[in-house]
């Protein structure tokens, strides 16, 4: 069986990081496997920018490579968003945190998806191969205070 | 000696202080409990499809000649989930399609030409994964990949 990612987010905490003072909690929950938590959630910030933690889970027995992106509310991806690490792989049955920085580019509120998307392996060679990715998405909501 | 003993007894007794007594007539204390339910969704992709040539070599689809289906397995603790299926952004092969979309079916379904998607209900559904793509003449010899986006949001 081919698998690829479930992916998972977990918990916002409120960062203050790199400039980022206030984000609102968003509780943490216990890493599940083939689970993503929160999905939903609302991040409070003083600056121009807001962060993010969630945490991305292999469920998996083995090694995964997994990726997580920022999008708009329309689906565009949000090239400045900074996410560290946005490429990696996991173990199986194990999770790691993501830091995601998104600036509000002067908007007073912003609506972002964080996704973590699985990589699907190479297709074979003489194949005729439909691959399919998996796409976990959490939408947020982030409020400029100031 | 014993009756020293006694009335000391009796009077430490009598000597209680009332207020002892106090949580006994209507002093309440409550014991607050805190908890927050998040809800996930996941989705585990059990194999990827295959695409077969139709006789005329113009369509390259999982549904026709050799194709297969994909398959994947949606699970959600809620109901406030979506899924969606996006056809392949890019395309891997000699002749590139004029048309490609995606669907998918079995206990959810939707397609790529859905922008609502369709609701998951809590628990696991089965699904599979369709494509299809179109060339304006014929799809020339040769390998073809693309990758179709299952997305829970």
């Amino acid at each position: 069986m081919k698998t690829i990612s479930s992916n998972t987010f977990k918990a916002i905490t409120l960062a203050s990081y790199l400039g980022c003072a206030v984000t609102t909690a968003l509780l943490p929950s216990q890493a599940a496997a083939q689970a993503m938590s929160p999905m939903r959630g609302e991040v409070k910030s003083f600056t121009d920018s807001f962060a993010l933690k969630v945490y991305p889970a292999n469920p998996y027995k083995h090694r995964i490579r997994i990726e997580v992106k920022v999008y708009d509310q329309d689906f565009r991806e949000v090239t400045n968003a900074r996410v560290s690490p946005a490429n990696f792989t996991l173990g199986g049955n194990s999770d790691r945190q993501v830091t995601v920085m998104v600036p509000f580019d002067g908007a007073k509120s912003r609506k972002v998806r964080v996704c973590t998307e699985s990589i699907p392996f190479p297709a074979g060679m003489g194949n005729k191969k439909q691959n399919i990715k998996a796409q976990i998405c959490g939408k947020f909501l982030a409020e400029r205070l100031n | 000696m014993k009756m020293f003993v006694a009335a000391a007894a009796v009077a430490a007794a009598v000597a209680v202080p009332l207020s002892a007594f106090a949580a006994k007539t209507g002093d309440n204390k409550g014991v607050n409990f805190q908890g927050t339910v998040t809800h996930t969704c996941s989705i585990t992709v059990d194999n990827d499809g295959e695409l077969g040539v139709s006789t005329d070599f113009a369509t390259l689809a999982s549904n026709v000649g050799a194709g297969s289906a994909g398959a994947a397995t949606v699970a959600a603790t809620g109901n406030t989930f979506k899924l969606y299926v996006d056809s392949p952004a890019s395309w891997s092969g000699p002749t590139s399609p004029t048309s490609v979309s995606a669907s998918v079916s079995g206990d959810i379904s939707t397609s790529s030409a859905s922008a609502s998607g369709a609701a998951v209900s809590k628990g696991e559904h089965s699904v599979s994964v369709n494509m299809s793509a179109t060339a304006a003449d014929f799809f020339e010899e040769g390998d073809y990949s693309a990758t179709v986006t299952l997305r829970c949001e």
